[in-house]
């Protein structure tokens, strides 16, 4: 890939894109590769872009004693990420400790990060489609909102996200709840391996029923489907079969998984999915990356109402708030930022916005988890961090009186809610007094048995859900800071509360004794029916400038254009109408190859 | 501020006061860890650790052999079985240090043992060590890969027993 500095840049491009991770990375490598010239402004640091950088991060990781997502990626002050340590139970309101000012009532958990590469870098992977019933819930159930696009008009860019992300899965295992393929379709590569807990659970679980809001379903744990190398099939593109990507500067690493048991903070062998990975294989000829350069705002012609530039700061270090100011000029523009920055961008700029919902919206999947020790040893710890979930609960008529969910299997044991293994060695040190043999031995017996589940909850598009800013708080070089609203809806909390009711019937039935506990003093503790409970953040940033098919309701039209803009297109989550129970990187990736195709036609039109 | 020394780059064989406090050091590294000399030096990480407890101890005038000087050299006898629980059960500067080496040996991570919260990761090394992912028969986050599919089995073979 080909980094520049400010002097280097053209005077004009093609394209100017604003955000080097998965979809401005995925609009990059489709452009450049149809000869059309791009620029990516990308506001972190592309440490990772060649080999060396990227064992950096990992060497990083290594030596950091708080292993949040955010790890391996020191925050860098002038292009800052929210980390989870920054989360504080509110009140104080507003939180101010972290670069998000929180207003809640609830705090939003989740973060991103802000190097080249974006938060593919510390993604999970999973990689599911929505399903159907998604797209139409308030036709079908009363709730939320109507995509403008149906599950038959993605079908088709699901297929070219799974090839661009290298999806690994069983079509069979995947045609559920009305999810359909093309007759013949296969996934690039078979499923992953099922981790030896997913299997002991699968015996127990396999077959049981549940009851929600009067209907008895069936569960089965089902393989999820994962953006990461496993073994290609044979049968796939018509029998021409794929060809995994490995690292990034050393492609014979990462051609398979290999368990490292780390895909989120960091995959030490590039086996998971980075948008490093496009942005190596976009046309060098046709797309120059100029990473340090945080755009802050959008030159827009009053009459003609098209954008004619960005500007963006470049700063040479991290470590100093010193920067230089430059515009960037292209025919097209695309913000492809983030969720949170786009709608930061905008409102900085007053654009796109005649509907008002730019920022609004904000969703992710609030995340109940649940833990417990299983009756035998499961061996966690081992494998990519999740292999299989129970997915029936995604789907159903209950999601006119309460959220649906899905459950993803933890194959990390007590890692995410409670620091395991070095939470449990610390407790049988200091607390018990174990050492020697009884000590290697009860950590034998015990953290072998541990289980999780990460239960996705759908939130529905909500106004006051929303990405506001405020002349009062900005970062180190003087950019606005993301000011959030944010709470929980009683649709939401009635969905969690179920899942939490259907994960201790799955404990029972499976002989785990459980071990979940919600504190009071948790940022994310709130309470239904009488029940405390504590939701987690997703990372899932979405709907804060929607697609609609109306201008009065939405930012940007289904063909991923900004309404009030004809020359700007936004890409990312923040363009999903609502979000399903689906992790939503590849609906994502869907819709920017989507919105790429367009921007080819929108030049090719112009300039035949 | 004081510079703090990097034990990335191992200075030991320069503090090191003699073979016998260094024989000293192992042997009571696996009474308190229930992991044998091989298991120990396996990792790499024992003159590292050894510099990192006797910098500790040096600025308190104290001596490892001393605080812990009932141990006697037979490994993992009831002897010492006897004496360690004693000890370690107790709220003296010995049951403190024994604490701290622990969890280095297990986590790589050295807590002072004064302070919990004055920790860190001597090295990427010293973490990827980390004697905790040999006892649960997993492998240290982010490194020591068990390969592609192997998390689909247990483990162990039949006649490796379950420790």
């Amino acid at each position: 890939m080909k980094l520049i500095k400010p002097s280097e840049a053209k005077k004009h491009y093609d394209v100017v894109i604003v955000g080097g991770g998965i979809s401005g990375a995925l609009v990059a490598k489709q452009l450049s590769r149809a000869g059309k010239s791009c620029l990516i402004l990308e506001g972190g640091e592309a440490t990772g872009s060649d080999y060396g950088g990227y064992q950096e991060f990992l060497n990083t990781y290594y030596k950091e004693t708080a292993k949040i997502p955010d790890a391996p990626y020191p925050v860098n002050p002038n292009a800052p990420e929210p980390t989870v340590l920054d989360v504080e139970k509110m009140p104080p309101t507003p939180s101010t400790k972290g670069y998000f000012v929180q207003y809640g009532p609830l705090p939003f958990r989740s973060s991103y990060t802000t190097y080249l590469g974006g938060t593919t870098l510390h993604w999970l992977g999973t990689s599911l489609r929505m399903l159907p019933e998604d797209f139409k819930v308030k036709t079908l159930f009363g709730v939320g909102e109507d995509w403008p696009i149906s599950y038959e008009d993605m079908q088709p860019w699901y297929e070219k996200a799974e090839f661009e992300l290298g999806v690994s899965a069983n079509v069979e295992e995947q045609s559920y709840l009305g999810v359909q393929f093309p007759k013949g379709y296969v996934y690039p590569m078979h499923g992953m391996p099922r981790s030896y807990v997913d299997q002991t659970l699968s015996k127990s679980v396999d077959g049981m029923q549940v009851k929600i809001s009067g209907a008895s379903v069936s569960l089965k744990v089902r393989g999820t489907p994962a953006s990461r190398n496993g073994i290609p099939n044979e049968r796939y593109d018509h029998g021409k079969g794929y060809v995994p990507r490995g690292a990034v500067g050393d492609p014979a690493i990462g051609q398979r998984c290999m368990g490292n048991s780390s895909c989120v903070p960091i995959c030490p062998v590039q086996a998971k999915y980075n948008a490093l990975k496009t942005l190596n294989e976009a046309d060098e000829n046709h797309l120059s990356i100029q990473p340090k350069s945080v755009a802050y705002k959008l030159d827009i012609d009053p009459k003609s109402k098209r954008v004619t530039g960005i500007r963006y700061k470049h700063y040479t270090s991290m470590h100093s708030p010193h920067y230089t100011e430059h515009v960037a000029h292209g025919t097209l523009y695309v913000l492809a930022g983030h969720a949170v920055p786009n709608a930061i961008l905008l409102l900085a700029s007053d654009a796109a916005n005649q509907s008002d919902m730019v920022g609004r919206n904000l969703m992710d999947h609030p995340e109940l988890l649940t833990w417990g020790l299983m009756p035998e040893k499961v061996w966690p710890m081992r494998g990519p961090l999740a292999t299989s979930g129970i997915e029936d609960l995604r789907g159903g008529r209950f999601r006119s009186s309460h959220a649906a969910f899905r459950l993803e299997m933890g194959n990390d044991g007590w890692g995410w809610p409670a620091g395991a293994p070095a939470s449990n060695l610390i407790d049988y040190v200091d607390t018990q007094k174990l050492y020697g043999p009884k000590l290697r031995q009860t950590l034998n017996d015990e953290v072998t048995r541990q289980f999780r589940f990460g239960i996705l909850v759908e939130q529905l598009p909500e106004a006051s859900n929303r990405v506001t800013i405020d002349p009062k708080y900005r970062d180190a070089i003087g950019n606005f800071r993301p000011v959030i609203h944010y709470n929980l809806s009683d649709y939401t909390r009635a969905g969690f509360y179920n899942a939490y009711k259907v994960s201790q019937q799955i404990f029972r039935q499976a002989g785990i004794k459980d071990y979940s506990s919600y504190p009071e003093s948790d940022p994310g503790y709130f309470t239904y029916n009488g029940e405390g409970l504590v939701f987690n953040g997703a990372g899932h940033f979405a709907g804060t400038h929607r697609m609609g098919s109306s201008p009065k309701t939405s930012v940007v039209n289904p063909q991923q254009r900004c309404w009030d803009h004809d020359n700007l297109y936004l890409v990312g989550c923040g363009n999903m109408v609502t979000l399903g129970t689906s992790n939503p990187t590849l609906t994502m990736a869907a819709l920017s190859l989507w919105a790429a195709q367009n921007m080819i036609d929108d030049l090719e039109r112009n300039h035949p | 501020m004081t510079e703090k020394p990097d034990y990335a780059i191992c200075h030991a064989y320069t503090t090191l006061k003699s073979q016998d406090d260094l024989k000293f050091f192992v042997q009571l590294s696996c009474e308190l860890t229930g992991f044998n000399e091989v298991d120990l030096y396996g990792t790499g990480q024992v003159l590292t650790y050894y510099q990192i407890i006797t910098d500790y101890l040096d600025k308190k005038d104290a001596k490892l052999a001393t605080l812990f000087s009932g141990l006697s050299s037979t490994l993992f006898s009831s002897q010492n079985e006897t004496y360690l629980h004693k000890l370690i059960n107790g709220h003296g500067q010995p049951a403190k240090v024994a604490a701290s080496l622990i969890k280095l040996w297990y986590l790589g991570q050295w807590y002072n043992p004064d302070n919990a919260n004055d920790t860190m990761i001597p090295s990427s090394q010293s973490y990827i060590s980390g004697l905790v992912w040999t006892a649960i028969h997993a492998h240290p986050q982010g490194a020591k890969q068990q390969g592609f599919g192997a998390w689909s089995f247990p483990p162990l073979s039949e006649d490796q027993g379950q420790a």
